[in-house]
């Protein structure tokens, strides 16, 4: 899990371009969209488009998208949950 | 002064022509269908809107200038003798040759001696070419060519009325054309704007648009050119109002302030109270966030709201072509004192509280046309009738 | 002839002439918005800011807007099968004065015109259509050099060729406009674009001038071998003590239309 939170740390940096955060500063349990890292509702369209392309996953609408990016710990569990469910 | 629509023309979805595309708007058909003219390579097939039949005679051109040519050649048919009439071509388009572009990129990726032909076959990418071909095929002395994504097909019937006004030209032939490409229905899918059951608007179960394609036209002229047209006007353009929302790049501001001050510049130019609206051709995409913008907007503007419908279901959202497409039809209702359905609609949203009218016979003197765009940009038109 | 409108002022992003210009470009739009978007935003930004003034709305001239980005949009549907959000956005043609609308709260009406090297007269001709509630209007001409047109530039018709140098600039100028009646120290208006004579543009475009213009207005330019040159060339006049009256004259190949600008101080 955490390895996997890592990773998806990595891919939301590089993803969206955001050079001048660090993986290890951002906090785990903190909302990813909004304050923090300051992503927007087309961030979150980006991400939703990597999370199908280089995990399978798929999010059914952008209100389901907005619980997933809750924080990273949510991300990465509901990448670990649906991965699973799709192989 | 007033601006005239003297001519106008259509093609779309359901029907090549005006008759045969307002026959279906009126019958409230549903237009839409799984795309087949590309593969748009998504896990399932977008239900849209597409032009089956192209007129022999057009089918030489990329497909939105074909469609352009289609619809700009039938509103021109009551103006047959022009040629001491100072025509300003007025064009709106999001796509322009991109449905051509995109399939000689896709070529050329796989076989990179192609770039030989490159210049020829990329030329049609720039907008102002489909205008500067049409302004010669019909004889035109100017053409200016507007992207505005979806409200572009109002903003240049404004436009048209203004150069009008001013005096620089004597008649404005807009057109509004757009085909269905690759980047649009793959564009549009990863904003997560398509309804996989095809658009319902203003529908509580609505989930997105679904994209069509098409093109619409008006010849738009000072009075003086009347009596050189065979028949008398259809309407008159008696206001346009513009705005930006300055709220999001893809959503609507949820109140729909933009929306309004649209509409009521409108509304001024015209010195129509709201009350005077008889009916509102709304831009009604099927989007959760638009329909309930759309009608907040409204609803801020007239103390009763009058019958309103949308059109999407079935001419598809036609983008830069909507608003003149969907005026062409507006215009078509206002004449048969008929409002239209609006396919698609079936059940009312608590949280809009209002809903779409059925198919009435009414007596329509003003009409109201909105269409919202990306980047917040909004445009309203008022038809009103030439007799009443 | 368009209506005249007076110049405020004006504001010039040409990043040959300030390889550093991006270090002025806050964060959020460096990471986010495409190249071509951050030049226009920042010629508006300092349009604006010189004058000290809001813009009621906003008309752009473009004539291929944010290629690049419609280029990715494709390479990833044919590349993976995804596409970005963003650059789908970023290559709807008016999505770039959409942005600076939302930044500046630009709340009036927002128009783009893409009519190729005759963008900026065409978005003159626009902004002369505006009531005059809708001004200061914020006009903006920005076209940029992608690599793409660079690998076809070898390809293209002599003609062509000439219209678009292979070492083509790129720029976003930006243009503060009021009414004639608010401000009638420097004076703007347009023609066209126009059905032109393409075995020789230039001698359409002159006719016109001596046709339209008044006399002893002399052509400042008459070789449109950018996109964005007329724009910049109006810019230069600007600032500086060139021939009065001037006549910016534009020709593209593709359209086969020409444009003139007519730039007057008092």
């Amino acid at each position: 899990m955490e390895k996997l939170m890592d990773e998806l740390c990595r891919k939301i940096i590089s993803t969206l371009k955001l050079s001048d955060v660090k993986p290890e500063e951002v906090d785990v349990d903190a909302p990813l969209i909004g304050a923090g890292l300051g992503l927007d509702s087309i961030d979150t369209l980006e991400l939703l488009v990597m999370l199908e392309k280089d995990y399978g996953v798929t999010v059914p609408d952008v209100n389901a998208g907005r619980k997933v990016f809750s924080s990273l710990r949510a991300l990465a569990q509901y990448v670990q949950e649906n991965r699973q469910k799709e192989q | 002064m007033s601006v005239f629509v003297a001519g106008m023309g259509a093609i779309s979805s359901p029907g090549t022509g005006v008759a045969e595309s307002f026959s279906a708007v009126i019958s409230g058909y549903d237009g839409i269908s799984p795309l087949s003219l590309f593969d748009s390579r998504l896990k399932s097939v977008p239900l849209c809107t597409q032009v089956c039949s192209i007129p022999e005679k057009y089918r030489k051109y990329y497909r939105s200038l074909a469609l352009a040519m289609s619809a700009a050649d039938e509103a021109l048919t009551v103006l047959p003798e022009r040629k001491d009439i100072r025509l300003g071509i007025l064009v709106a388009t999001t796509v322009a040759g991109i449905s051509h572009t995109e399939k000689f990129y896709e070529d050329l990726r796989k076989d990179p001696s192609l770039i030989s032909r490159s210049a020829d076959e990329f030329s049609v990418h720039e907008p102002t070419v489909l205008a500067g071909e049409l302004c010669r095929h019909t004889g035109g002395c100017g053409f200016h060519t507007l992207s505005t994504a979806c409200s572009t097909g109002l903003h240049i019937i404004g436009m048209g009325k203004r150069y009008i006004e001013q005096g620089t030209y004597d008649a404005c032939l807009v057109v509004g054309t757009d085909a269905l490409s690759l980047l649009t229905v793959r564009g549009f899918a990863s904003l997560m704007l398509l309804d996989p059951n095809g658009c319902r608007p203003f529908d509580k179960r609505r989930a997105g648009i679904s994209l069509g394609e098409g093109a619409g036209a008006m010849l738009l002229t000072a009075e003086n050119v009347l009596s050189r047209c065979t028949r008398k006007p259809f309407a008159i353009v008696s206001g346009w109002g513009a705005s930006a929302d300055c709220y999001h790049m893809t959503a609507p501001h949820p109140e729909g302030m933009g929306a309004r001050s649209a509409v009521k510049a409108a509304l001024d130019e015209a010195r129509t109270e709201p009350e005077q609206i008889d009916l509102i051709a709304a831009h009604g995409t099927g989007t959760p966030d638009n329909d309930k913008a759309e009608i907040k907007a409204m609803q801020s503007v007239f103390k009763s709201l009058p019958p309103f419908c949308s059109m999407k279901r079935t001419l598809g959202h036609t983008l830069a072509a909507s608003g003149i497409l969907e005026s062409v039809m507006a215009v078509n209702a206002m004449c048969e004192q008929t409002v239209p359905p609006t396919a698609g609609f079936e059940i009312q949203d608590e949280e809009i509280g209002v809903s779409p009218s059925k198919a009435i016979k009414r007596n329509i003197c003003s009409v109201l046309k909105t269409s919202f765009g990306f980047g917040g940009n909004n445009a309203a038109v008022i038809f009103s009738r030439t007799a009443c | 002839m368009g209506k005249y409108l007076s110049i405020i002022n004006s504001a010039a992003v040409i990043p040959n002439r300030e390889p550093q210009w991006q270090d002025e470009i806050p964060a959020s739009i460096k990471r986010r918005d495409p190249r071509i978007w951050q030049m226009a935003w920042l010629a508006a930004s300092r349009a604006l800011t010189a004058a000290d003034t809001k813009a009621n709305s906003i008309v752009a001239g473009t004539a291929l807007g944010a290629l690049d980005e419609t280029k990715n949009v494709l390479d990833g549907v044919y590349d993976t099968g995804f596409s970005s959000p963003r650059n789908f956005i970023a290559s709807v043609h008016n999505s770039m004065a959409g942005k600076i609308s939302l930044d500046f709260k630009i709340p009036g009406p927002n128009l783009t015109m893409c009519e190729g090297h005759n963008s900026f007269a065409s978005a003159v001709s626009a902004a002369g259509l505006l009531d005059s509630s809708c001004f200061p209007v914020l006009l903006i001409v920005v076209d940029e050099r992608i690599e793409l047109l660079d690998r076809i530039h070898p390809y293209m018709s002599p003609k062509c060729k000439e219209y678009l140098c292979a070492d083509w600039k790129e720029a976003a100028v930006a243009f503060l406009l009021g009414t004639a009646e608010q401000n009638s120290n420097t004076l703007i208006r347009s023609l066209g674009p126009f059905p032109a004579d393409d075995s020789d543009p230039g001698k359409s475009c002159r006719k016109m001038v001596l046709r339209h213009l008044k006399p002893g207005c002399s052509i400042l330019d008459n070789s449109s071998t950018s996109f964005v040159k007329p724009a910049i060339s109006a810019f230069e006049w600007l600032n500086s003590s060139g021939p009065n009256p001037a006549a910016v004259c534009s020709y593209s190949p593709s359209s086969k239309g020409a444009a003139i600008v007519e730039l007057l101080k008092k």
